[in-house]
Parts: structure tokens; sequence; C-alpha cells
């Protein structure tokens, strides 16, 4: 483990590794500051380059790009009203009325120091988690995987989709249905392939992904109006944090970090809910209470603190069960799949000092962020101007390139457009895209463990009831179901009474 | 000018088509796995039939698109008796965006990547409503897929397709 360790800091604190980090977090930033850009879409655009890139210089500029993101959402928050992000829909709620009042400055350093504070503690706990986790990991079998896939498919298709189980799990369906396409593993048949080549190996991660984020979140804006009032930050006189502000804000931030660290690392919840539950949970105990949504440093920090708490968290079920909880980890999966490493219990023994180069990228970035943040606001805020109707239209000539470059297959520009119509769709439905990103990632997994189990219990079923392990992840699904269906019924015979 | 490409609806209709077509596409594909012949061969065990998670999403999908269906005609009804206003907004616009870059896939092999490139971006500006009197957009236009031309095709060795009309 200290071997890993020690090698794992050696390759990612490299000049060229440390320079990706920097220019990371830059483009993290700027694209979160955009509203109606991401960082998650930043990511997905990049992801065609990191095959261009090894190991640890992909890493270092995609966990980059993904600490910038997490913050670069406060921006608009503070600055126009406007989440670039939804988890940084809260930040609003005290970041608008103090930029008001003309503390744009004191928020965004309360924003910007709560995220590093809130992405360091829990990047630390996230470490103990995975030495934890990858232990247990090892003692899972092919059975006890199809329990606990099943159970995460169930968990992001319901509570991963705000009320909406029906669609969640009509959208895990159809990603179950998209992971089929391509070549059988087992009798080499090909399947829902309709004579087309391209598609014996799957349908192509990349364009997929891409695809799926970047239509969701800029189709519907196509000719909708921005807010383009300009307001200059500065960091002087009154939009200094005091010591008794910076003081105020350590409960909110630690309790961030907790909460954080504890719904990043579960498939389904998102940062919004960490940012959501933290923000009501300090507002409830805090001696200034009733002094949240009028512009309180507080608020800020519960927000920011708790939202980017979840950054860690969220690789460690990747990285040790190769189930990715969020769109964000989704895509990390897809990056480590292109450099070969394989996401499972066997990661901590086969590719240790890339799992470990990666939490010292994630300490590094944050580190990064505190240092030179001021400077990136700067930036940041004369980019947000940029009209979505130049970004738009750029931002999807990105995609076609990034997907095209992958395999020079022109077929790989129509999956692309393809999915970006769907996710576009999907956001118009009210179905939630996450349940079919996760489905479509990990359906060939839940099938090649669900017939290996089968193989090994020679076609009996039985072998998933006698794992006490995959019993209980069934039983919890089984309640989840249950529970996604009746409580809406419920709700409405109240509403009828 | 009313854009007339962008229209309220509400979300319980856009639910409802969604849940009819999960439906028409599950008795498709139910259709096309009895048919083909990798699907409806039978298998020596459970183990070796690359069926069994294909038929699950199928009908599941088909299920859950019948649930979707019934509980959007529920809702819409009981809106109609509320009178509920529209709460969503369909952007016709952007379906046409997605179509024109499908375009530039289809042209790019006879064009060339530059030259499709500089064309769709023009014409892409102009639908999302850009300012066309500032040169900074044209400037944008063909600098954009210059640039990434030679940064993709020198530095990352990638093949574009060139200009070959004639």
């Amino acid at each position: 483990m200290i071997n890993a360790m020690i090698d794992g800091l050696q390759s990612m604190m490299t000049l060229y590794n440390i320079l990706m980090m920097v220019a990371g977090t830059a483009l993290g930033v700027t694209f979160g500051a955009i509203p109606g850009l991401t960082g998650g879409i930043a990511i997905a655009v990049c992801l065609p380059l990191t095959f261009y890139l090894d190991v640890y210089p992909a890493m270092a500029l995609l966990i980059g790009i993904y600490v910038g993101g997490s913050f670069g959402g406060s921006i608009p928050a503070v600055l126009l009203g406007v989440p670039g992000a939804p988890e940084a829909g809260i930040t609003v709620l005290d970041g608008a009325p103090m930029s008001k009042k003309g503390q744009s400055g004191k928020a965004l350093l309360t924003a910007l120091y709560a995220s590093c504070a809130g992405n360091f503690l829990s990047a630390l706990i996230t470490i103990v988690m995975l030495m934890g986790v990858s232990k247990i990991a090892l003692m899972i079998g092919p059975a006890e995987f199809v329990g606990i896939l099943f159970f995460s498919l169930v968990l992001i298709a319901t509570v991963g989709s705000s009320g909406n189980s029906v669609a969640g799990l009509l959208a895990a369906f159809v990603g179950l249905l998209l992971s089929m396409i391509g070549t059988d593993p087992v009798t080499g048949i090909a399947r829902f392939t309709f004579g087309r080549h391209e598609l014996l190996s799957g349908l192509e991660l990349i364009p997929v992904l891409i695809g799926l984020f970047v239509g969701s979140e800029l189709l519907g804006g196509v000719r909708s109006k921005r807010q383009t009032q300009v307001k200059t930050v500065n960091f002087k006189d009154e939009n200094r944090l005091t010591k008794k502000e910076v003081a105020g804000t350590v409960p909110a931030v630690l309790s961030g970090s907790v909460i954080g660290s504890i719904i990043g690392a579960l498939p389904g919840l998102n940062a919004a809910v960490s940012a959501t539950l933290n923000y009501s949970f300090v507002r409830r105990f805090s001696k200034n209470g009733s002094a949240f949504g009028t512009g309180c440093v507080e608020g800020i920090a519960a927000s920011e603190a708790a939202n980017n708490g979840t950054v860690g968290p969220t690789l460690v079920p990747l990285l040790t069960l190769g189930i990715p909880g969020s769109g964000t980890a989704a895509i990390f999966l897809g990056a480590l799949l292109m450099q070969g490493v394989i996401c499972g219990p066997t990661i901590m023994t086969d590719s240790g000092n890339v799992v470990y180069g990666i939490f010292f990228a994630l300490l590094f970035c944050t580190i990064t962020l505190a240092v030179i943040g001021r400077l990136i606001i700067r930036i940041a805020q004369n980019v947000i101007f940029i009209p979505t109707s130049i970004l738009t239209p750029l931002v999807i000539f990105m995609c076609c390139v990034g997907v095209y470059s992958n395999r020079s297959l022109v077929f790989d520009i129509y999956v692309l457009i393809a999915f970006m119509l769907l996710g576009y769709l999907m956001k118009l439905g009210n179905i939630p895209v996450l349940p079919l990103l996760i489905a479509y990632l990990l359906g060939s997994t839940l099938e090649a463990h669900f017939r290996r189990a089968l193989t090994i219990s020679q076609g009996k079923m039985s072998i998933f009831f006698r794992s006490p392990i995959c019993v209980i992840f069934l039983l919890i699904s089984a309640a989840l179901l249950a529970y996604s269906i009746l409580s809406p019924l419920r709700n409405n015979k109240k509403k009828g009474k | 000018m009313k854009n007339k490409l962008i229209f309220d609806t509400r979300k319980s209709h856009i639910e409802l088509v969604w849940g009819l077509l999960t439906v028409l596409a599950g008795i498709a594909l139910i259709y096309v796995m009895h048919t083909t012949a990798w699907s409806s061969k039978t298998y020596s065990s459970i183990t070796r039939s690359p069926v069994l998670i294909p038929y699950t999403a199928i009908y599941g999908m088909t299920i859950m698109g019948v649930i979707l269906s019934v509980k959007s005609i529920v809702k819409i009804r009981r809106e109609d008796r509320a009178e509920k206003k529209a709460d969503a907004k369909v952007n016709v616009w952007g379906v046409i965006l997605a179509l024109l870059w499908a375009l530039f896939a289809i042209v790019m092999p006879t064009v060339g990547f530059t030259v499709s490139g500089i064309v769709c971006l023009i014409v892409s500006f102009w639908l999302c409503q850009a300012d066309m009197r500032k040169p900074t957009t044209y400037i944008a236009a063909i600098a954009v897929p210059v640039v990434f031309y030679v940064i993709f095709s020198k530095l990352l060795l990638v093949r574009f397709p060139a200009f070959s009309v004639f």
C-alpha cells in the first residue's frame, strides 16, 4: 500500500501533470461559470482528448476540471442569481442577496474557500473509505455483484429520479437494452447490430456519454435570452472576510464535508441533495439561522462545502466496485476504461498507484483552486457573458470533432447526434438521463456476472438466494421499488381527501 | 414576432408521447426478437442464452411505457379539470440545430472537414440568433475549425476528410 501511494504521488506530481491539473482546474471553473454549461460537459468534451494522453495526465486533467467545475457553478449563482449547475442552486439563496448588497466578492470568496475546505476534507475521508470498501469488495463473488449492481440501478432509477420512479425505471431498461448492442461475449452472436459492422463492438462510449450530457443541457437553451447585466467583482473593503465570519463558517464546512462524503458515496444521490441537506441542517442549528436566505456567509459555506464534499467520495463506488453513482463518475469510468484501468474489487492490487495518484490529484487541485481561485474568478466573470448563441454551436462542433477523432468514423457523429436528441427529448419528458447512462454502463457487467453466477450454480437461480449479501441487496431493492410505487399513491389519496 | 418553433405544452402530454413511443418500440423489438435467427434459436443452457437480459430489458421497457402512458392519461384528465396551464417549453430550434450537425457529418466526407465546419458554424450561429453583423462571429466560425484541424491532424494525427468534390 505504501509503495503504491509513493508511486502514485511520484507519477502524478510531475511538471507536465501539474500543468494539466492547473489547466483543468481553470477550465472547469470557466465552464462551470457559464450558465448552461457545467463541469460535467467540460469533462465530456475533453474525454476524447484523454485518449492521446497517458493515464496520469489524463486523470490530472479530468480531476482538475471536476474540482474546478464543482466550484464554478457558484459564480453565476452569486453574480447573476442563476446557478451554473444544479448543485449551486442553494448558493443562490444567500449569494444573490449578498451580490445585490455589493458584497459579491465576499460571497465568492466564501464559496471558494468553503468549496476547497469541503473538497479537501472529504478527499481525506475518501481515502479511508476507499481502503475499507476495497477490502470488503474482495469478498464479493458474482452473485453478490449481481445483487449490488441491481440495487445500484434501482436506487438510481427511484431515489435518483426526483420522485419520478416510473420514468427512472423506464430509462434504466432503455439503458440496459442499449448495453446489449454488439457481440455477445459468450456465444459470439451479434445482437441488435442490424447488419452494421460499426456496432459489432457495441455503441461507442464517448458519443453516448457526450451526446446525452450535451443534448440534455444545451439544446433546450437555443434562442433563449440570457441575462447580460455586468457586475464587477472586487475583493477589497467590505468584501473582505473577517476572522469572525471565517470562524462562523467552520461548523458548516465540517458538517458539509461529512454529509457530502456520505451522499457522494451513494449511487444516485447527487451534490444538489447534499447541498440541500447541509443547508437545512446548518440553518436549524445555527445561531444565525434567521439570517439564512437574506445574504449570510454561513449559508453559502453550508451549500458549497456540502456540494463540493461529494467530489471525491463519488469516485469510491466507481473505483472499488465499478459502479458509477453519477454522470461525472460515469465519464471517469469511460476515461479509465480507455486507459486500460479496470475498476472493481481488484483495482487496489492491479492499479493501486493510479488510484492514489487520482486522490493526490484531487488534493492538489483543491489547493490549486484555493491559491489561484481569485484570478480564475476574474477570468470566469468575463467569460460568463459570452453569448450562448456563440457558445452552443462551438461546444457542439467540439463534441463532433472529439467523437470523430476516436475512430475516424462518421458513424460516431451520427450516434452523437442521435443521443443528443435523445437526451433533449428525455429532458423535455422529465425522463431522467442518469439511470439510462448508468444502466448502459453497467448492463454488460451485470449480464456477465449474472451468467457467471449461473455457470457456477449450473443454471440454478437459487445461487442468488443462498448468498446473504445478495439477498440483503435484493430485499432493499424490493423495498425501494415498493416505496417508490406506494408513496405517490398515498400522496394522491391525501390530495383527494 | 412570435417564435412558432418554441411552443408551450404540458409535461404530462410529453410524458404520454414518451409512454406511447416506448410501448411501440417495445412491441417492434419483441417482433424483431421473434424473427431474427439469434434470438429465436434454442440454447442448451440458460448460461449460454444471449436473449435473457435483452428480453428482460424489452419487456421491462414496454411495461414501464404502459404504466407511464396510463399515469399520463390520468394526469392529463386531472389537469384538464383543473384547467392547468402549460408548464413545459418545446424548443424545436434545438432539434433543428442537432439535425444541422447531422448534415455536417453527411457532407464532411465530400466537402472536407474545414469547409463543412465553417459553413455549419455560420449557419448554427444564425440559427442561434448570434449577432451576424459582428465580424467576430465570422472570425470565430473560420478560426475554430482551422485551429481544430491543425491541432487534431498535425499534433494528434487524426485523419480528416479533405475537399473531394472534383
